[in-house]
């Protein structure tokens, strides 16, 4: 069971404290061409046309839930090097790590993070290709109209800027004002207006502006933003709800609290689901038999109305089965649909939750 | 440099490297996660435990571990550094280079922790996957807001041992460490709350206020932990030494602005565990949030506002009970020639909208006083919405405020308290 209370409750939506930036309504990638289209030039001699694995049929041996309908499996890549494969590392000692984030463009390309081969790996219906990038630390990604922006918290501590062939141009500082630690890093945005970085799934701040040079103001901002506008919410987890604060400029501070039916373990995502909706997705955990033996965990996407609270749909999809890391698993993709990574024995998959 | 290690390497460190029980000394969680801090920086090296307070020395790893090439001689693997921030088996420097256990162990065996159910976790607690050969294990500080942890961790040849927010599913389990000295902790119960607006005629929240109207509040708090509360700034060291109000995700209170209040500015700004039964003086059991009140402004724009506070410790955590206390902000008239708005009145003030709770306030004073005639007189309208032309709350109240202050040293008879807790 889940259900929602909503409340008109708490201050105003601009922060004395916080800088509210003028943001212009643009799509930052959503360009019909970018980066995740196939260069209208000649292939690069490392990204050939492969056989689709994007329609692969489903794999029998799967104990978790089947999906709901309106949930699609877009991509099932399997672990490995070649063009087509995403990479993985099991360390015998170290912590395994999956794809660790992608993005999806207008069209339903989706680009994958494959960190571990140093590489973007595009899948494009039924062709794939790959970008390599510099360097195998990059935790999340976004697209521009002319390349691609990585996040690479841990180890350079830098936003990096690569053209859409993968060469470096630049990088900025992402340690500074707002962020004291590039290990409290929890997401990247990319906006019309600059590259922002979210802090402990808090606050936003703004480390490089529309020209992806480094911000020397880095304005701070609560919550994450609702789309294009200024309009942002906020989530945080308790027990078995999901407390949500939207903030709307020159509107009252909504509270909307949403109860999963069943503690959660985290939440995944939480994204604009079209004028005046949101995704929320959480993994929740089933009271386990004891700590030896946990349950399988489920991972719930709603779409919620803001006006009210009303569950507008419930989704769910498979949460992955083994402990390979993702940074971001949940993303919106330019094209408005809902996208989950999951990692799994075999492989990687991309799954689809339409709105 | 570290040669490449041998495949009888990675075996031993799987299956034979653990050490044997023994009796473990006792350890604080704040020393595992201090120990674990040290690591941060250092570098990835496979099979081994060695840090430096100084943070010198912080290596290079590169390769695919095993087979990886360390340089240096400092760093650590993720077992490595469990095992060092735990003491397990036993004491050991951090300079000292030490790997008594793997990712496997921690796994399966039960040497010197026990598995608990994930849930429980607690800071310095760890979480540990081992599945087919590859295994790892991290020090858990904390939840962020979204249930992501907050990690110590060495994770790996290109990461090195960062201190980051990580996720990580239901394949990890969680062991802890025996032998902890949970020692002293700060803990506490709700008293009672109150403010000095009038209850809501409307019973849409606590209280009713006009917007942009002066408002304050007060929280009675009673010390059931073993620590005193004390707020010693960035001079705190120890469980209780920053103990403040704050607002639960550190963002502004709607009404004061504020994010956190000293326990400083209270008449008690020393609540002893198990000091004498009273809140007015520095020793006892109990404190009020603040000795002034919390002072505050009602927003501009009307609706219900919801204040909502709990203790932290600064630094180590929050605790103690989540306390509310709403406002129904309403428009309210200007009075002419005070720029300000009129006051709000229902003529039968001291009810307690929100309903039960566990208060002790009879001690202090017994049932709510009606107060309506210490308001700012202003004429009940029918239907709930604001007095008209009363005077406003700022005039004539400088004498009431500091009979209020008085009365809340006294045994706070004149408040309108709200019990209930949200």
């Amino acid at each position: 069971m889940f259900g929602v209370k909503i409340s008109v409750a708490v201050g105003v939506a601009a922060l004395a404290a916080t800088a509210v930036l003028t943001v212009k309504s643009v799509s930052s990638s959503t360009a019909p061409r970018g980066p995740l289209a196939q260069p209208a030039a000649a292939r690069p001699a490392s990204a050939p046309p492969v056989t689709a694995r994007a329609t692969a049929p489903a794999r029998p041996a799967n104990a978790r839930p089947a999906p709901a309908s309106g949930v699609t499996r877009v991509v099932d890549a399997p672990w490995g090097s070649g063009v087509g494969e995403i990479g993985r590392a099991r360390p015998v000692e170290g912590s395994p790590e999956g794809p660790m984030s992608f993005v999806v463009d207008e069209a339903g390309r989706v680009a994958v993070l494959d960190q571990v081969n140093e590489r973007i790996a595009v899948f494009d219906g039924a062709a794939a290709r790959v970008v390599p990038i510099p360097g195998r630390t990059a935790q999340d990604l976004a697209a521009t109209d002319h390349g691609w922006v990585l996040l690479d918290r841990l180890v350079r501590r830098a936003i990096a800027y690569v053209d859409e062939s993968g060469r470096l141009s630049h990088e900025v500082p992402l340690v500074g004002r707002g962020v004291p630690e590039g290990g409290a890093v929890t997401a990247l945005f990319q906006r019309a207006d600059g590259t922002w970085v979210e802090v402990e799934h808090q606050r936003l701040v703004r480390v490089a502006d529309g020209q992806a040079r480094a911000d020397a103001e880095r304005p701070v901002v609560i919550g994450r933003f609702l789309g294009d506008g200024d309009a942002r919410v906020e989530a945080s987890r308790r027990g078995a709800e999901v407390a949500l604060r939207v903030r709307d400029p020159g509107k009252a501070l909504r509270e909307i609290t949403v109860d999963l039916g069943a503690p959660i373990a985290r939440v995944s995502g939480v994204e604009p689901g079209g004028p005046g909706r949101l995704f929320l997705s959480a993994v929740t955990r089933p009271t386990p038999a004891g700590p030896m033996d946990p349950a399988p965990n489920a991972h719930v996407v709603l779409l919620i109305d803001l006006r009210d609270g009303r569950v507008i749909a419930r989704h769910e999809v498979p949460a992955a089965d083994v402990a390979e890391e993702t940074f971001r698993s949940v993303r919106l993709g330019a094209d408005g649909a809902l996208y989950v990574l999951r990692s799994t024995r075999s492989g990687a998959e991309i799954w689809k939750v339409s709105p | 440099m570290k040669p490449r290690a041998p495949l009888f390497a990675a075996l031993a460190i799987a299956t034979t490297m653990a050490a044997p029980a023994s009796a473990l000394d006792p350890i604080t969680r704040d020393k595992i996660l201090e120990l674990a801090s040290y690591s941060e920086g250092y570098s990835y090296w496979w099979g081994h435990g060695r840090f430096r307070l100084d943070k010198s020395d912080l290596g290079s790893c590169s390769g695919s571990c095993p087979d990886c090439t360390h340089g240096g001689s400092h760093g650590g693997d993720c077992s490595g550094l469990v095992g060092k921030a735990w003491q397990v088996p036993s004491p050991s420097d951090l300079d000292h280079d030490d790997h008594p256990y793997s990712t496997y162990n921690f796994k399966n065996d039960q040497t010197h922790w026990d598995p608990i159910d994930r849930g429980q976790a607690t800071r310095g607690d760890a979480f540990v996957h081992n599945d087919n050969g590859a295994g790892h294990t991290y020090v858990y500080e904390k939840d962020d807001p979204w249930g992501d942890h907050w990690a110590y961790e060495c994770k790996g040849c290109s990461w090195g041992c960062p201190h980051n927010i990580r996720t990580a599913n239901d394949t990890y389990i969680v062991i802890r460490r025996r032998a902890l000295d949970e020692g002293p902790h700060v803990d506490a119960s709700f008293v009672a709350q109150w403010s000095d607006a009038d209850p809501d005629p409307e019973a849409k929240a606590h209280f009713r206020v006009c917007a942009r109207a002066p408002v304050r509040m007060w929280f009675e708090i009673k010390n059931t932990g073993a620590d005193d509360w004390r707020d010693l700034g960035d001079s705190a060291t120890k469980s209780g030494e920053a103990v403040r109000l704050g607002a639960p995700g550190d963002l502004p209170d709607p009404i004061t602005g504020a994010t956190r209040v000293s326990v400083a500015d209270n008449a008690n700004d020393l609540v002893q565990a198990g000091g004498p039964d009273c809140n007015d003086q520095p020793g006892c059991n109990r404190t009020v949030f603040t000795k002034a009140g919390l002072a505050g402004k009602a927003p501009a724009d009307p609706g219900v506002y919801t204040s909502t506070w709990q203790l932290v410790d600064e630094g180590r955590g929050w605790f103690g009970p989540t306390m509310s206390m709403s406002f129904n902000v309403v428009t309210c008239p200007e009075v002419p020639g005070t720029g300000g708005p009129g006051g709000v009145g229902n003529g039968h003030g001291g009810a307690d909208p929100g309903g039960a709770g566990g208060s002790s306030a009879a001690g202090r004073g017994g049932a709510p006083q009606a107060t309506s005639g210490d308001a700012s007189g202003g004429e009940a309208v029918e239907g709930g919405s604001c007095a008209v032309g009363g005077a406003p709350r700022r005039s004539g109240s400088s004498g009431w405020i500091a009979g209020l202050a008085f009365a809340l040293l006294a045994g706070a008879r004149s408040r309108r308290r709200t019990p209930a807790r949200d």
